[in-house]
Protein backbone atom coordinates (compact mmCIF):
# COMPACT_ATOMS: atom_id res chain seq x y z
CA UNK A 1 0.00 0.00 0.00
CA UNK A 2 2.84 2.35 0.99
CA UNK A 3 4.61 1.57 -2.27
CA UNK A 4 1.48 2.33 -4.22
CA UNK A 5 1.21 5.77 -2.56
CA UNK A 6 4.85 6.48 -3.34
CA UNK A 7 4.39 5.53 -6.98
CA UNK A 8 1.27 7.72 -7.27
CA UNK A 9 3.03 10.62 -5.57
CA UNK A 10 6.06 10.30 -7.87
CA UNK A 11 3.80 10.11 -10.93
CA UNK A 12 1.92 13.28 -9.88
CA UNK A 13 5.22 15.09 -9.24
CA UNK A 14 6.69 14.10 -12.61
CA UNK A 15 3.46 15.02 -14.38
CA UNK A 16 3.31 18.50 -12.73
CA UNK A 17 6.97 19.18 -13.44
CA UNK A 18 6.64 18.13 -17.07
CA UNK A 19 3.47 20.25 -17.50
CA UNK A 20 5.26 23.31 -16.09
CA UNK A 21 8.29 22.72 -18.32
CA UNK A 22 6.14 22.08 -21.36
CA UNK A 23 4.20 25.31 -20.77
CA UNK A 24 7.38 27.41 -20.70
CA UNK A 25 8.67 25.71 -23.80
CA UNK A 26 5.28 26.20 -25.50
CA UNK A 27 5.28 29.97 -25.01
CA UNK A 28 8.75 30.26 -26.45
CA UNK A 29 8.15 27.89 -29.36
CA UNK A 30 4.79 29.55 -30.09
CA UNK A 31 6.53 32.92 -30.08
CA UNK A 32 9.22 31.70 -32.48
CA UNK A 33 6.61 30.08 -34.72
CA UNK A 34 4.44 33.22 -34.85
CA UNK A 35 7.50 35.38 -35.48
CA UNK A 36 8.34 33.25 -38.51
CA UNK A 37 4.73 33.43 -39.67
CA UNK A 38 4.74 37.20 -39.28
CA UNK A 39 7.92 37.58 -41.34
CA UNK A 40 6.47 35.51 -44.19
CA UNK A 41 3.09 37.25 -44.02
CA UNK A 42 4.66 40.68 -43.80
CA UNK A 43 6.78 40.03 -46.91
CA UNK A 44 3.61 39.02 -48.78
CA UNK A 45 1.68 42.01 -47.42
CA UNK A 46 4.42 44.40 -48.60
CA UNK A 47 4.13 42.99 -52.11
CA UNK A 48 0.32 43.09 -52.19
CA UNK A 49 0.28 46.60 -50.78
CA UNK A 50 2.72 47.70 -53.47
CA UNK A 51 0.51 46.14 -56.14
CA UNK A 52 -2.50 47.92 -54.66
CA UNK A 53 -0.67 51.26 -54.49
CA UNK A 54 0.41 50.82 -58.14
CA UNK A 55 -2.96 49.52 -59.38
CA UNK A 56 -5.78 50.18 -56.86
CA UNK A 57 -8.24 47.63 -58.22
CA UNK A 58 -10.85 45.90 -56.06
CA UNK A 59 -9.06 42.61 -56.53
CA UNK A 60 -5.71 44.05 -55.44
CA UNK A 61 -7.41 45.73 -52.50
CA UNK A 62 -8.94 42.43 -51.33
CA UNK A 63 -5.59 40.66 -51.66
CA UNK A 64 -3.86 43.41 -49.68
CA UNK A 65 -6.55 43.41 -46.95
CA UNK A 66 -6.45 39.63 -46.62
CA UNK A 67 -2.68 39.66 -46.45
CA UNK A 68 -2.72 42.52 -43.90
CA UNK A 69 -5.20 40.56 -41.79
CA UNK A 70 -2.96 37.46 -41.75
CA UNK A 71 0.05 39.61 -40.87
CA UNK A 72 -1.80 41.30 -38.01
CA UNK A 73 -3.02 37.97 -36.61
CA UNK A 74 0.50 36.51 -36.57
CA UNK A 75 1.85 39.77 -35.14
CA UNK A 76 -0.71 39.82 -32.33
CA UNK A 77 -0.08 36.17 -31.47
CA UNK A 78 3.68 36.80 -31.51
CA UNK A 79 3.25 39.78 -29.17
CA UNK A 80 1.03 37.76 -26.83
CA UNK A 81 3.52 34.91 -26.64
CA UNK A 82 6.43 37.31 -26.22
CA UNK A 83 4.78 38.83 -23.16
CA UNK A 84 3.98 35.38 -21.78
CA UNK A 85 7.64 34.39 -22.20
CA UNK A 86 8.65 37.53 -20.30
CA UNK A 87 5.99 36.92 -17.63
CA UNK A 88 7.13 33.31 -17.26
CA UNK A 89 10.73 34.46 -16.88
CA UNK A 90 9.68 36.84 -14.07
CA UNK A 91 7.65 34.15 -12.28
CA UNK A 92 10.28 31.42 -12.65
CA UNK A 93 12.42 32.37 -9.61
CA UNK A 94 9.25 32.24 -7.47
CA UNK A 95 9.88 35.62 -5.86
CA UNK A 96 7.13 37.69 -4.27
CA UNK A 97 7.86 41.40 -4.42
CA UNK A 98 5.47 44.31 -5.24
CA UNK A 99 7.11 45.40 -8.51
CA UNK A 100 7.35 41.76 -9.63
CA UNK A 101 3.76 40.85 -8.78
CA UNK A 102 2.57 43.98 -10.57
CA UNK A 103 4.65 43.14 -13.64
CA UNK A 104 3.26 39.61 -14.01
CA UNK A 105 -0.30 40.91 -13.64
CA UNK A 106 0.33 43.65 -16.24
CA UNK A 107 1.96 41.24 -18.68
CA UNK A 108 -0.86 38.72 -18.40
CA UNK A 109 -3.33 41.52 -19.14
CA UNK A 110 -1.29 42.73 -22.12
CA UNK A 111 -0.91 39.18 -23.47
CA UNK A 112 -4.67 38.65 -23.17
CA UNK A 113 -5.26 41.93 -24.98
CA UNK A 114 -3.10 40.74 -27.91
CA UNK A 115 -4.83 37.35 -27.98
CA UNK A 116 -8.12 39.25 -28.14
CA UNK A 117 -6.81 41.46 -30.92
CA UNK A 118 -5.76 38.37 -32.91
CA UNK A 119 -9.40 37.22 -32.68
CA UNK A 120 -10.72 40.65 -33.56
CA UNK A 121 -8.39 40.93 -36.54
CA UNK A 122 -10.23 37.98 -38.07
CA UNK A 123 -13.23 40.32 -38.53
CA UNK A 124 -11.35 42.82 -40.70
CA UNK A 125 -13.11 42.86 -44.05
CA UNK A 126 -12.75 46.36 -45.49
CA UNK A 127 -10.10 49.02 -45.87
CA UNK A 128 -11.88 51.11 -43.23
CA UNK A 129 -11.92 48.14 -40.78
CA UNK A 130 -8.16 47.80 -41.23
CA UNK A 131 -7.50 51.49 -40.66
CA UNK A 132 -9.74 51.63 -37.62
CA UNK A 133 -8.15 48.49 -36.15
CA UNK A 134 -4.61 49.84 -36.58
CA UNK A 135 -5.57 53.27 -35.29
CA UNK A 136 -7.03 51.80 -32.12
CA UNK A 137 -4.08 49.42 -31.72
CA UNK A 138 -1.56 52.28 -31.86
CA UNK A 139 -3.35 54.06 -29.01
CA UNK A 140 -3.37 50.94 -26.82
CA UNK A 141 0.27 50.05 -27.62
CA UNK A 142 1.35 53.46 -26.39
CA UNK A 143 -0.30 52.72 -23.05
CA UNK A 144 1.59 49.39 -22.84
CA UNK A 145 5.02 50.99 -23.08
CA UNK A 146 5.26 51.89 -19.39
CA UNK A 147 4.26 48.52 -17.87
CA UNK A 148 6.44 46.69 -20.39
CA UNK A 149 9.47 48.84 -19.51
CA UNK A 150 8.83 48.25 -15.80
CA UNK A 151 8.43 44.51 -16.44
CA UNK A 152 11.82 44.35 -18.12
CA UNK A 153 13.45 45.67 -14.94
CA UNK A 154 11.22 43.48 -12.76
CA UNK A 155 12.47 40.46 -14.71
CA UNK A 156 16.06 41.29 -13.75
CA UNK A 157 15.15 42.15 -10.17
CA UNK A 158 13.40 38.78 -9.77
CA UNK A 159 16.64 37.00 -10.65
CA UNK A 160 18.74 39.15 -8.31
CA UNK A 161 16.27 38.73 -5.43
CA UNK A 162 16.39 34.97 -5.98
CA UNK A 163 20.20 35.09 -5.72
CA UNK A 164 19.79 37.07 -2.51
CA UNK A 165 17.39 34.47 -1.08
CA UNK A 166 19.78 31.66 -2.03
CA UNK A 167 22.69 33.53 -0.43
CA UNK A 168 20.65 33.95 2.76
CA UNK A 169 19.88 30.21 2.81
CA UNK A 170 23.60 29.51 2.31
CA UNK A 171 24.53 31.89 5.14
CA UNK A 172 21.96 30.40 7.52
CA UNK A 173 23.26 26.91 6.85
CA UNK A 174 26.85 28.06 7.36
CA UNK A 175 26.52 29.89 10.69
CA UNK A 176 25.96 26.79 12.89
CA UNK A 177 28.97 25.10 11.29
CA UNK A 178 31.16 28.07 12.25
CA UNK A 179 30.05 28.02 15.90
CA UNK A 180 33.42 26.72 17.16
CA UNK A 181 35.44 29.43 15.41
CA UNK A 182 32.93 32.27 15.32
CA UNK A 183 34.97 34.43 17.72
CA UNK A 184 38.17 34.17 15.70
CA UNK A 185 39.01 37.50 14.08
CA UNK A 186 39.04 36.22 10.47
CA UNK A 187 35.70 34.42 10.80
CA UNK A 188 34.13 37.32 12.68
CA UNK A 189 35.26 39.71 9.94
CA UNK A 190 33.86 37.39 7.29
CA UNK A 191 30.46 37.17 9.00
CA UNK A 192 30.41 40.95 9.48
CA UNK A 193 31.19 41.45 5.78
CA UNK A 194 28.27 39.18 4.83
CA UNK A 195 25.96 41.33 6.96
CA UNK A 196 27.30 44.56 5.45
CA UNK A 197 27.05 43.37 1.85
CA UNK A 198 23.54 41.99 2.44
CA UNK A 199 22.34 45.30 3.82
CA UNK A 200 23.88 47.18 0.88
CA UNK A 201 22.35 44.80 -1.69
CA UNK A 202 18.89 44.96 -0.10
CA UNK A 203 19.10 48.75 -0.07
CA UNK A 204 20.08 48.90 -3.74
CA UNK A 205 17.35 46.44 -4.76
CA UNK A 206 14.76 48.49 -2.91
CA UNK A 207 16.05 51.70 -4.51
CA UNK A 208 15.88 50.23 -8.02
CA UNK A 209 12.41 48.79 -7.39
CA UNK A 210 11.20 52.19 -6.21
CA UNK A 211 12.79 53.92 -9.19
CA UNK A 212 11.04 51.43 -11.48
CA UNK A 213 7.65 51.93 -9.83
CA UNK A 214 8.04 55.72 -9.95
CA UNK A 215 9.23 55.72 -13.56
CA UNK A 216 7.26 58.04 -15.78
CA UNK A 217 7.59 57.72 -19.54
CA UNK A 218 6.32 61.26 -20.11
CA UNK A 219 9.22 62.75 -18.17
CA UNK A 220 12.01 60.28 -18.77
CA UNK A 221 13.50 58.75 -21.82
CA UNK A 222 13.07 54.97 -22.01
CA UNK A 223 16.63 54.28 -23.23
CA UNK A 224 18.06 56.50 -20.55
CA UNK A 225 16.04 54.64 -17.94
CA UNK A 226 17.27 51.28 -19.24
CA UNK A 227 20.88 52.54 -19.12
CA UNK A 228 20.53 53.77 -15.52
CA UNK A 229 18.73 50.61 -14.40
CA UNK A 230 21.33 48.46 -16.14
CA UNK A 231 24.10 50.28 -14.27
CA UNK A 232 22.29 49.69 -10.96
CA UNK A 233 21.85 45.99 -11.80
CA UNK A 234 25.57 45.74 -12.56
CA UNK A 235 26.34 47.25 -9.13
CA UNK A 236 24.03 44.81 -7.33
CA UNK A 237 25.55 41.86 -9.20
CA UNK A 238 29.04 42.98 -8.21
CA UNK A 239 28.06 43.15 -4.51
CA UNK A 240 26.35 39.76 -4.68
CA UNK A 241 29.48 38.30 -6.24
CA UNK A 242 31.55 39.57 -3.31
CA UNK A 243 28.97 38.37 -0.79
CA UNK A 244 28.92 34.82 -2.16
CA UNK A 245 32.74 34.81 -2.45
CA UNK A 246 32.97 35.48 1.32
CA UNK A 247 30.42 32.74 2.06
CA UNK A 248 32.36 30.28 -0.10
CA UNK A 249 35.64 31.30 1.56
CA UNK A 250 34.18 30.70 5.02
CA UNK A 251 32.70 27.39 3.94
CA UNK A 252 35.84 26.15 2.22
CA UNK A 253 38.47 27.30 4.69
CA UNK A 254 36.88 27.54 8.13
CA UNK A 255 34.30 24.77 8.28
CA UNK A 256 35.48 21.26 9.11
CA UNK A 257 34.25 18.94 6.35
CA UNK B 1 110.15 62.28 32.47
CA UNK B 2 106.55 63.06 31.58
CA UNK B 3 105.45 60.56 34.27
CA UNK B 4 107.22 62.64 36.87
CA UNK B 5 105.48 65.77 35.58
CA UNK B 6 102.10 64.14 35.93
CA UNK B 7 103.01 62.86 39.38
CA UNK B 8 104.13 66.36 40.48
CA UNK B 9 100.98 67.85 39.01
CA UNK B 10 98.80 65.40 40.94
CA UNK B 11 100.79 65.92 44.14
CA UNK B 12 100.33 69.62 43.72
CA UNK B 13 96.61 69.07 43.48
CA UNK B 14 96.28 66.36 46.13
CA UNK B 15 99.17 66.45 48.63
CA UNK B 16 97.44 63.67 50.56
CA UNK B 17 98.58 61.24 47.87
CA UNK B 18 102.04 61.02 49.50
CA UNK B 19 100.46 58.94 52.19
CA UNK B 20 99.96 56.10 49.69
CA UNK B 21 102.99 53.87 49.25
CA UNK B 22 101.85 52.74 45.84
CA UNK B 23 101.74 56.30 44.56
CA UNK B 24 105.32 56.92 45.61
CA UNK B 25 106.38 53.94 43.56
CA UNK B 26 104.70 55.04 40.32
CA UNK B 27 107.71 56.61 38.65
CA UNK B 28 109.86 53.68 39.53
CA UNK B 29 107.44 50.87 38.56
CA UNK B 30 104.95 52.05 35.90
CA UNK B 31 106.66 54.56 33.71
CA UNK B 32 109.88 52.67 33.11
CA UNK B 33 107.92 49.59 31.95
CA UNK B 34 106.58 51.46 28.87
CA UNK B 35 108.51 50.07 25.93
CA UNK B 36 108.85 52.30 22.83
CA UNK B 37 106.34 50.08 21.01
CA UNK B 38 103.75 50.27 23.81
CA UNK B 39 104.36 53.95 24.09
CA UNK B 40 103.62 54.38 20.34
CA UNK B 41 100.42 52.36 20.62
CA UNK B 42 99.25 54.35 23.61
CA UNK B 43 100.15 57.63 21.93
CA UNK B 44 97.70 56.94 19.10
CA UNK B 45 95.38 54.54 20.82
CA UNK B 46 94.38 56.77 23.70
CA UNK B 47 93.07 59.66 21.54
CA UNK B 48 91.22 57.23 19.25
CA UNK B 49 89.61 55.40 22.16
CA UNK B 50 88.76 58.75 23.76
CA UNK B 51 87.14 60.04 20.57
CA UNK B 52 85.12 56.80 20.15
CA UNK B 53 84.07 56.90 23.79
CA UNK B 54 82.91 60.49 23.42
CA UNK B 55 80.93 59.63 20.26
CA UNK B 56 79.23 56.62 21.91
CA UNK B 57 78.51 58.57 25.07
CA UNK B 58 77.07 61.42 22.98
CA UNK B 59 74.86 59.05 21.00
CA UNK B 60 73.61 57.38 24.17
CA UNK B 61 72.81 60.73 25.77
CA UNK B 62 71.16 61.91 22.51
CA UNK B 63 68.96 58.78 22.34
CA UNK B 64 67.96 59.24 25.94
CA UNK B 65 67.06 62.88 25.32
CA UNK B 66 65.13 61.91 22.15
CA UNK B 67 63.10 59.46 24.22
CA UNK B 68 62.01 62.36 26.44
CA UNK B 69 60.50 64.30 23.51
CA UNK B 70 59.04 61.52 21.35
CA UNK B 71 56.54 58.93 22.57
CA UNK B 72 57.67 55.40 22.90
CA UNK B 73 57.03 53.19 19.91
CA UNK B 74 54.01 50.99 20.46
CA UNK B 75 54.22 47.60 18.87
CA UNK B 76 50.76 46.12 18.32
CA UNK B 77 50.05 42.73 19.74
CA UNK B 78 50.06 40.11 17.01
CA UNK B 79 46.67 39.44 15.43
CA UNK B 80 45.41 36.03 16.33
CA UNK B 81 45.37 33.92 13.25
CA UNK B 82 43.71 30.62 12.71
CA UNK B 83 45.12 28.45 10.02
CA UNK B 84 42.44 27.61 7.43
CA UNK B 85 41.37 23.98 7.61
CA UNK B 86 41.47 23.33 3.90
CA UNK B 87 40.02 20.02 2.84
CA UNK B 88 41.80 18.92 -0.32
CA UNK B 89 39.45 18.62 -3.29
CA UNK B 90 36.48 20.13 -1.40
CA UNK B 91 33.99 21.93 -3.65
CA UNK B 92 31.66 24.32 -1.89
CA UNK B 93 27.96 23.66 -2.66
CA UNK B 94 27.60 27.44 -3.11
CA UNK B 95 29.83 27.56 -6.21
CA UNK B 96 26.86 27.13 -8.63
CA UNK B 97 25.24 30.20 -7.04
CA UNK B 98 28.41 32.19 -7.67
CA UNK B 99 28.45 31.00 -11.28
CA UNK B 100 24.79 31.99 -11.75
CA UNK B 101 25.54 35.48 -10.40
CA UNK B 102 28.55 35.81 -12.70
CA UNK B 103 26.43 34.74 -15.68
CA UNK B 104 23.64 37.21 -14.84
CA UNK B 105 23.21 39.64 -17.73
CA UNK B 106 22.38 43.18 -16.53
CA UNK B 107 21.68 44.50 -20.05
CA UNK B 108 18.22 45.92 -20.72
CA UNK B 109 15.86 45.21 -22.40
CA UNK B 110 16.20 41.43 -22.11
CA UNK B 111 14.50 39.60 -23.81
CA UNK B 112 14.75 42.03 -26.69
CA UNK B 113 11.25 42.90 -27.95
CA UNK B 114 10.53 42.00 -31.57
CA UNK B 115 10.29 44.76 -34.15
CA UNK B 116 6.89 44.76 -35.83
CA UNK B 117 5.13 47.10 -38.19
CA UNK B 118 2.34 48.50 -36.04
CA UNK B 119 1.02 50.74 -38.81
CA UNK B 120 -0.40 48.14 -41.19
CA UNK B 121 -3.01 49.99 -43.22
CA UNK B 122 -3.95 50.77 -46.79
CA UNK B 123 -4.81 54.35 -45.88
CA UNK B 124 -2.73 57.08 -44.30
CA UNK B 125 -3.13 57.00 -40.51
CA UNK B 126 -4.18 59.99 -38.48
CA UNK B 127 -1.51 61.74 -36.45
CA UNK B 128 -2.01 60.88 -32.77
Amino acid sequence: MKKLFLVIFAAIFIFSASVALAQTTTYLSDYNFQLDQYRQNYAEYTNFKKDYDDRPTLNNEQKAILSAKQTIISRELAWANFYLVLSESISKPGVTYPVINEATTDLTGIANYHFGQAGKAGNIATRADLTSFTQEELTVLASHRLPVTQSQVANKLAQLIKFQIDAKIAYDSLVPKLEAVKNEVVVKNGLDQVQTYSAQINGQIEALAKKTTDFNLDESNQNQFYATASEALRGIRSLQNRLVAVIIDLDTNYVRH
Amino acid sequence: MSGTKVKNFLLNLYPELTRFQRFNQITATVIPTLTPRLKKIMRWGLPIVTVLFVILLGTAIGSWLLGLFFPEKITPTPIEFIAPTVTPGYQSPFLPLKRSIEEFNPALPDPLPPVFDDQISLEPLKER
